[in-house]
């Protein structure tokens, strides 16, 4: 059972709380508690409150109570505490410690007293469930995006903690493996009498909860519908002019990683300048495969790739990237510059574009519009996630390439961020360039032209292509 | 293990390389296999020259069953090729080997003779098979098994934790290196055509975000072991398990009794 009470936790860097609470909230075992708010809104940090990494790795000022199972949080060590919390931080990523599936999901397990028989068999049953025993010998970062988010859930849950708390579990995640986490957290919750508290994004599908709450500015309140205008999807009112010539053509594409894991299976695309194409799959199809091979990072081992008109074979990486640029899905290894500034203008600087005073105007309007300009000199490790992949959104854009490879470009933005930048790529759009963007289905916006799937490697067309 | 989608032969990543389950050095135990490598470093600079060159051959024949790619030799050659460049150095210009017939003196005492070229070669050709033993070791183990090695070796938990620190850490920084690299060229860094003062840049860049992502890593590494409720030197580190053979056990044996042998002459 987790209590709060009267609590504020301010950032020695803020001088509002990051997150508020006036009055208490008892959540029971047994229970689903969803917490929504924007991003930015104090989720992760509510997170971190109660697994304990504030205060024992981030500091500032606490007061209040938080009593787990009754007892106060100070009157419990570290290591009391952690086995009654688990959780899972959104950038999970940055909590990989070992160098394969297998070893990463038995790390959990392995500081409970078990003998080492049991924990392997039961890690062997978990991954199964998971759908990952047959990736068991990866590397974790030669997983996809959403299975390397189910792997970070399913190795603390592993743990079987009574409280275990999610920041934004379903991000990475296709419709299927959702449902699949709703079920499996329901069933943790009320089969085995845990609470589980879910931080989710404004927007996200949460009636599966027992208790709702919303967090606005950090504060932490009963929920409160908002507008519908949420639960639709953000439709784009494009004139379609006669057709353009054609930009990007791919023909049987495959692809096989050096650990013989067979990524594309032929491919074959055809990207009509000024369109907006959207590639949406399951985890794990080899939509981000496709796009690192299109942007010349990966070379295929059978295929051919024309931009232009013209065979990239050849190309020197700086002619290509002047005219294609990608956004990849993971967002960290992206961040190459020490100041917000300098990231947002090193790709148009690598590419030897000439800057002048409209464009730059331009870069400002948009780092102001998403309130990055004003911490331009600032470190972008210091922005949410999802700023961070707003500001690379930018950088790129400021790049003025003539197609933009986007991977999962809105999977960890919030509604509103998301429609800041559909609102940019759409004007992108009708300048005449061309988007290639992937989605693991699940996102409101479809402001695409154009949508093409991705079944295990190869692509097919959907309804909306052949209209 | 396979794997559906890759017709059976699944490959894992190592250390460094990727290596085949299927290959024959796999079979063997890491423990067997460290014990060789072992004796190779230390036998290889005092047998003869016909059997240095005999555990070439040997080895350049296990690196053919293990299935080693290519691949892995280019990622070493650098290394190699500056080792060997200071040994010529080395003998060239500051080496005083009397045999042969002379050929020039330097003023500064050192001389070249028909011999300096032999032993030249001779040293080169044993660091070259130490090398590629090193290469070979490291191809065909993953950390984690070296780890449930030196656990099941029962060293101390300190030993162990370092251990597997180092190892781990390095794994991931390389893989996050490698990430870093892979978004450079999506930017359009050519590594092959570049100013030198592009070039300065660039290397300000990759130098920035890997330190960057060491960085982060190293602060996420002290959250994840708390949030898996490890404690360092205590919590055992791996469930992984050794099988052994008597394979395994004759190997070492063999090693032992050759290392004791040089040892005592
Ligand atoms: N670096 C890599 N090494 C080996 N296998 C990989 C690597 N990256 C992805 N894969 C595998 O390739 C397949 C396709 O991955 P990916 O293109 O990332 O899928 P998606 O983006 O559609 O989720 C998956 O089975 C994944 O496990
Ligand atoms: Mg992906």
């Amino acid at each position: 059972m987790l209590e709060l009470e009267d609590c504020s936790f301010t950032y020695p860097s803020m001088r509002v709380p990051a997150f508020r609470l006036s009055g208490s909230v008892r959540w029971k075992c047994g229970e689903v508690v969803v917490v929504s708010g924007e991003c930015g809104s104090g989720k992760t940090t509510l997170a971190k409150l109660i697994s304990g990494i504030i205060p024992l790795f981030e500091a500032g000022v606490f007061e209040g109570d938080i009593r787990i199972n009754g007892k106060l949080i100070n009157q419990l060590t570290p290591e009391e505490r952690i086995k009654l919390v688990g959780c899972v931080l959104e950038d999970s990523d940055l909590h990989i410690f070992t160098t394969s599936v297998w070893d990463e999901m038995t790390l959990g397990s392995l500081s409970l007293n078990k003998d080492a028989e049991e924990i392997a068999g039961q890690s062997e049953r978990e991954l199964q469930s998971w759908q990952l025993l047959e990736k068991k010998e990866k590397h974790p970062l030669e997983l996809s995006g959403g299975e390397r988010q189910r792997l970070a859930i399913a190795s603390i849950m592993a743990r079987s903690p009574k409280i275990m708390v999610l920041d934004n579990p379903f991000s990475q995640l296709d419709m299927r493996n959702r449902q699949s986490l709703r079920e499996k957290l329901i069933k943790y919750a009320h089969g085995g009498n845990n609470l589980v508290v879910l931080l989710l994004p404004e927007g996200e599908q949460a009636d599966f909860a027992d208790r709702l709450f919303s967090l606005e500015g950090g504060e932490l309140q009963p929920f409160r519908p908002h507008g519908d205008v949420h639960s639709e999807t953000l439709q784009r009112s494009r004139n379609k002019s006669q057709p353009e010539s054609v930009v990007l053509t791919a023909e049987s594409l495959e692809f096989v990683y050096p650990d013989n894991t067979k990524a594309l299976n032929g491919v074959n695309l055809e990207i009509r300048k000024g369109t907006w194409v959207t590639i949406t799959g399951e985890n794990g199809s080899g939509k981000s495969t496709l796009l690192k091979i299109l942007a010349g990072v990966l070379q295929p081992q059978k295929g051919k790739i024309w931009l232009n008109g013209k065979d990239v074979k050849g190309w020197l990486t700086k002619e290509r990237a002047r005219i294609m640029q990608m956004l990849f899905q993971d967002i960290n290894p992206q961040v190459l510059c020490p100041t917000i500034w300098e990231l947002s203008i090193l790709p148009s600087k690598i590419v030897g574009q000439i800057s002048d005073k409209s464009r730059e105007n331009n870069l400002k309007k948009c780092l102001e519009s998403s309130e990055l300009y004003n911490r331009k000199d600032s470190d972008p490790f210091n922005l949410r996630i999802s700023e961070r992949q707003l500001l690379l959104l930018i950088s790129l854009l400021f790049a003025a390439p003539l197609v933009l490879l986007l991977d999962e470009p809105f999977s960890r933005m919030s509604r509103r961020e998301q429609e800041i930048a559909a609102l940019w790529l759409n004007e992108f759009c009708e300048e005449g360039g061309t988007i290639l963007c992937t989605s693991h289905g699940g996102l409101p916006i479809r402001w695409h032209d154009i949508e093409f799937r991705m079944v295990d490697g190869c692509l097919v067309e959907t309804e909306m292509t052949k209209k | 293990m396979g794997c559906p989608s890759c017709g059976g032969d699944f490959r894992i990543k190592g250390m460094l390389f990727y290596f085949s389950e299927r290959s024959l050095l796999r079979k063997i135990n890491p423990c067997a296999l460290l014990s060789t490598l072992i004796m190779v470093n230390l036998i290889s600079f005092y047998v003869s020259r016909g059997v240095v060159i005999a555990t070439m051959v040997l080895m350049i024949g296990s690196a053919w069953v293990s299935k080693l790619e290519l691949r892995t030799w280019r990622l070493i050659l650098p290394l190699m090729t500056g080792f060997l460049f200071i040994i010529t150095i080395g003998y060239f210009f500051f080496s005083q080997i009397s045999s042969g017939v002379m050929l020039w003196k330097y003023p500064w005492g050192d001389f070249v003779t028909t011999g300096t070229f032999i032993a030249m070669m001779d040293v080169a050709l044993r660091y070259l098979v130490c090398a590629m033993a090193t290469v070979l070791f490291l191809a065909n183990v993953r950390e984690s098994e070296l780890i449930a090695l030196f656990q099941s070796l029962r060293f101390p938990g300190l030993v162990l934790w370092t251990f597997a620190l180092i190892f781990r850490s390095v794994g991931l920084l390389v893989s996050d290196f490698e990430r870093i690299i892979e978004v450079l060229r999506g930017r359009g860094v050519g590594f092959r055509k570049t100013s030198l003062p592009e070039g300065f840049t660039l290397l300000r860049n990759i130098l920035w975000a890997f330190m960057v992502s060491a960085f982060v890593r190293m602060d996420g590494l002290n959250q994840t072991l708390y949030l898996r409720g490890i404690r360092k030197p205590i919590t055992p580190i791996t469930t992984r398990k050794l099988s052994w053979t008597w394979l395994d056990i004759g190997i070492i044996l063999f090693n032992l009794l050759i290392i004791l042998w040089f040892l005592r002459n």
